[in-house]
């Protein structure tokens, strides 16, 4: 890392925190713009594409191989499923939204977490790490303020997860946890995620991007943010696909 | 003696995380004087110093990696047992704060006598009084600044928030004052510098554009090319007009430069004008008018081989006489009670208020010095002064915060009879400096005595590299800066052994380029051992570490030179005799010791050119690969030096048989290159490919080589361009040889 006074090349120290960190974490929608980018007919914008080549992007600074076996066991399964829905003649009877939406269960393994090195980790799990229980129990405490309807204890939580009982928030609230105990970046468009980890300053990268970005079709760029920021880096960063950079 | 957990297990990717990240927060305790190591290098050191040997590496892991909150909020925690309740801290504060927070006695050994004076204040007045310490030093601290803006208003324009220098060098071919830019960016994506080159005249003129794109500077790739008649010139040439210019002391400011811009207090930026250059002008005038005490110090060597010889020469006049009444209007506010704090704000103020303090472009300010640097910010002093008052004070309001019911005793040791010292930074330099003028603390600190193998005790003018350590009962745990490591290897093997003393383990911390060394009481061991199992034990431990930090990446990866220092010194301190060819061999002699290096440094080369997945067979080609990997290209100020002579004798390469090393240490890139010899060298060969593709494209690059050398040059690109990758660095160089790569790639493809 840059000592204090060093000069600063933006996609160096980009490429340099990155690569820090033990692995990546992704968001319910960065998961549904990765996933949808490997399945042509239903990338319908081109700021999937975009999010998608951000997502390689983060790839490539986490080192060679890095979650290349994730994405080619994403590639396998999906040709898998498609490969059961296929008729005798090898006509494909439907397209892949059905699966995908399989696909996208919150707590499928090792396809939302990428680790170094094909960790099979279990949201369960992880969170029931005995040395970790105080902090992660304050974490928890922390994170639940900016989602009503949450369990109040900890342990609710993991019981929800247990049973199967899990919404949208439950898995962006266990997405922080699953991030800071593995020390992993964390990529997200919610807002409150970011919020919540510019306050609670837990042990992972947030790296945030602008929904507004995702929403508009017409851009070919990408907007970020990355809590907490590194020194000597602006606090607006945007990548454009195409060129390949990060600009601030 | 009783084991530690530090003598076996040290978690060096979760450590170089933490640093990582408590930089990326900002640390409270990095802009005070003597907290030299980051806290979370420091809580490691402790903790793992402290617990006993059988302690779980998962009750360990929280305190070392708290998964919520700021790092150096988190008390840590050491397991019952057997710890001691009084320990010894030399020279640190971060670590005699975290060994404090862990419910030890400690004693901190300082040898600078300023900062022991600062450590006292700390440690006693304000983690004593809290609070009320806390608004009086807010309240002194607000009174001089009140001071400095009525005394300095007329010295800085009213809006101007920081200035943007350049330095300046004579062309030799056209006469021209070339500006020295590495890259052409007042800030980064929004503004950039357009020289207006004049056709006849000497001097260059500057226009701020608004743009995304910027081009060039002059400065490029160890050349400085002139922008009117195109000549170029070598770096060093460059270098050594400055040393000259220095050493006959033309004119009256340190550097040559232009006073290209003035970044305005909303952000907007406009080129200086005739009357900015007036305000600077009668800064000198005043300076000149009489004589002022300035700040005295010997600034480290990097700094020196560009002329700057004397702290005194880090600044312009403005500078030094903004900097020097401020330490004066501190003694007229209240100089004997707040001195040590002001020469804190002084120290970090001049730290970013200097003619080496590099531009940022992406906050639009002056960063820390580190090393020289073409361009520089400056900073009005009455504005700045108040920003890093509030940053020093904000840092004591958190310490106060962090740290309750602590029992610190500051001691000052005597530098010559002690030979736990530390060694100086430029940071401490300046501390001392100021500290001399303004809080009457005597410097004093010329040589130290050290003990050594053969006996009896040398005088060195040098300290051991010592950052901080922890000690009791016979045992210690040390931090030693990473690249002062190389040119005292022996010494330090002797200093160790000399004390009674034999390495544990050793450690490196990446990313913050320190070896942790746990030390104890020399037990009486094997007689001697078997060479072969001596050096087998070298490999296998070089083999360990790397295994540890091989998933590492960025410019943190310089410090896996470190690997080899930390595998041979616990076998060297710990052996005395090794058996070999039926012989008995003093391990320290100095020729025995270099051999073992030279092992550990051979099991290093091998190890990461099988992680480059290269297969180079030419020691030149293979010296090249692992040098790209672990320096990259460095700039003149972070030249390895002899950190080279290692790999070097470990390859059996002759230093004056590489027409492309430089004597710093530097290795040429191929635009620096001349008279090349592709048939004999691979490494000739490989910069031969890439000047014939800048040339004529790559795709003819590898044809025009010697089909004998073809394969081994595409070999070395291959690795260079991983060795950039793997850095995060990118390099023309780099860039080119990836290219190479592809081309060949795809030509094979076909």
């Amino acid at each position: 890392m840059p000592r204090r006074g060093e000069p600063v090349d933006t996609e160096g120290r980009l490429r340099e925190t990155i690569g820090r960190y033990h692995g990546v974490v992704l968001d319910t929608n960065a998961f549904v713009a990765l996933a949808k980018a490997f399945v042509d007919d239903i990338c319908e914008t081109p700021a999937d594409n975009v999010v998608y080549a951000f997502l390689l992007e983060v790839k490539r600074m986490m080192g060679e191989n890095f979650l290349l076996h994730s994405y080619e066991e994403l590639r396998r399964e999906y040709a898998r499923r498609l490969e059961d829905l296929r008729d005798y003649d090898g006509r494909e009877l439907c397209h892949a939204c059905p699966i995908l939406s399989k696909l996208l269960g919150p707590t499928v393994r090792g396809l939302c977490y990428l680790f170094r090195g094909h960790e099979d980790v279990s949201v369960h799990d992880v969170l029931s790490l005995p040395e970790y229980s105080e902090q992660l129990e304050r974490l928890y405490r922390g994170l639940r303020r900016g989602y009503a309807g949450l369990p109040e204890s900890l342990q609710g939580f993991r019981c929800n997860f247990k049973e199967g009982r899990a919404g949208d928030k439950h898995v962006d609230v266990a997405n922080v946890m699953m991030a800071a105990v593995k020390g992993s970046v964390l990529v997200t468009s919610d807002r409150g995620i970011r919020d919540a980890c510019s306050e609670l300053k837990p042990g992972c990268l947030c790296v945030y991007f602008n929904p507004e970005y995702v929403d508009d079709p017409a851009r070919e760029e990408l907007e970020f943010e990355l809590v907490p920021r590194p020194g000597g880096l602006p606090v607006g960063l945007r990548y454009r696909k195409g060129i390949g950079k990060f600009t601030c | 003696m009783k084991t530690r957990k530090i003598d076996s297990w040290f978690p060096v990717a979760d450590v170089y995380r933490e640093c990582g990240r408590e930089r990326d927060l900002g640390s409270p305790v990095e802009v005070l004087p003597g907290f030299r190591s980051p806290v979370a290098l420091a809580r490691a050191v402790v903790l793992l110093s402290l617990a006993p040997e059988d302690a779980e590496k998962d009750a360990l892991l929280p305190s070392l990696r708290p998964i919520v909150g700021e790092p150096w909020r988190a008390p840590i925690e050491v397991p019952d047992g057997d710890v001691p309740r009084k320990v010894w801290v030399f020279g640190d504060g971060s670590i005699a704060l975290e060994a404090a927070r862990a419910g030890r006695e400690v004693r901190l050994a300082v040898s600078d006598p300023a900062i022991a004076r600062f450590l006292r204040e700390v440690f006693g007045r304000l983690l004593s009084l809290r609070e009320e310490a806390l608004e009086e030093l807010e309240g002194f601290l607000r009174e001089v600044g009140e001071v400095l803006r009525g005394r300095f208003g007329d010295l800085y324009g009213r809006e101007d928030r920081a200035y943007l220098w350049i330095k300046r060098v004579r062309c030799p071919g056209c006469g021209l004052l070339i500006p020295l830019m590495e890259h052409r960016w007042v800030v980064e994506g929004r503004y950039a510098l357009e020289p207006d080159v004049p056709e006849d005249g000497d001097e260059v003129e500057f226009e701020v554009v608004e743009t995304e794109e910027a081009g060039p500077g002059t400065v490029r790739d160890g050349r400085v090319t002139c922008p009117r008649c195109g000549r170029s010139r070598s770096v060093e040439g460059v270098r050594r007009d400055l040393l000259l210019r220095a050493a006959r002391r033309e004119g009256e400011d340190p550097v040559d430069a232009y006073l290209a811009v003035v970044v305005r207090k909303d952000g907007s930026v406009r080129p200086a004008t005739d009357r900015d250059l007036e305000r600077f002008e009668r800064a000198r005038e005043e300076f000149r008018r009489e004589e002022r005490e300035v700040p005295r110090g010997e600034p480290p060597d990097e700094l020196k081989q560009w002329g700057i010889w004397d702290v005194s020469w880090l600044f312009n006049r403005r500078q030094l006489l903004a900097h020097v009444e401020a330490a004066v209007a501190t003694s007229e506010v209240d100089g004997n009670r707040y001195g040590i704090w002001a020469a804190a704000v002084l120290t970090e103020l001049s730290l970013r208020n200097s003619v080496v303090s590099r531009w940022d472009p992406v906050a639009a300010e002056p960063r820390m010095v580190a090393g020289w640097s073409w361009d520089h910010g400056e900073l009005p002093v009455p504005s700045a002064w108040k920003e890093v008052s509030d940053e020093i004070t904000g840092a004591c309001r958190e310490l106060v915060e962090i740290a309750e019911d602590i029992k610190v005793e500051v001691v000052k040791i005597d530098e010559v009879s002690g030979s736990w010292v530390t060694y100086p930074d430029l940071p401490d330099v300046l501390f001392r400096a100021w500290s001399e003028i303004i809080a009457n603390v005597s410097g004093g600190i010329r040589w130290w005595k050290i003990p050594v193998s053969c006996g009896g005790w040398v005088r060195t003018k040098e300290p051991l590299p010592v950052v901080g350590g922890l000690s009791w009962d016979g045992r210690v745990s040390l931090i030693l800066r990473g690249d002062r490591i190389a040119g005292r290897w022996e010494e330090i093997v002797g200093w160790i052994v000399g004390c009674g003393l034999e390495a544990a383990s050793a450690w490196p911390v990446i990313g913050e380029d320190v070896l942790v060394v746990p030390l104890v009481r020399r037990e009486p061991g094997p007689e001697e051992v078997d060479w072969e199992e001596f050096i087998e034990e070298v490999k296998d431990s070089v083999r360990d570490l790397l295994r540890e930090v091989r998933d590492l990446r960025g410019r943190g990866w310089r410090s896996v030179r470190l690997i080899p220092y930390a595998a041979v010194l616990p076998p060297c301190t710990g052996v005395d005799a090794v058996r070999r060819d039926g012989n008995s061999l003093s391990v320290r002699h100095p020729e025995m010791l270099s051999e073992v290096l030279a092992v550990g440094w051979k099991e290093l080369v091998e190890a990461v050119l099988e992680l480059l997945d290269v297969g180079l067979s030419d020691p030149r080609a293979r010296f090249y690969a692992v040098y790209r990997s672990l320096w990259g290209y460095p700039g003149p100020d972070d030249a390895p030096g002899r950190e080279i002579e290692p790999p070097l004798r470990a390859l059996r390469l002759d230093p004056n048989d590489l027409p492309y090393l430089d004597e710093d240490g530097r290795l040429k890139t191929y635009r620096e290159r001349r008279r090349l010899r592709p048939e004999e060298d691979p490494v000739d060969a490989f910069h031969a490919a890439l000047l014939k593709a800048v040339e004529d494209g790559p795709g003819s690059a590898l044809e025009a080589l010697p089909e004998e050398v073809r394969e081994e040059a595409l070999e070395l690109a291959l690795a260079v361009a991983r060795a950039a990758r793997r850095r995060g660095e990118d390099h023309p160089e780099a860039e080119l040889a990836r290219r190479l790569v592809g081309v060949s790639a795809g030509a094979a493809a076909r």
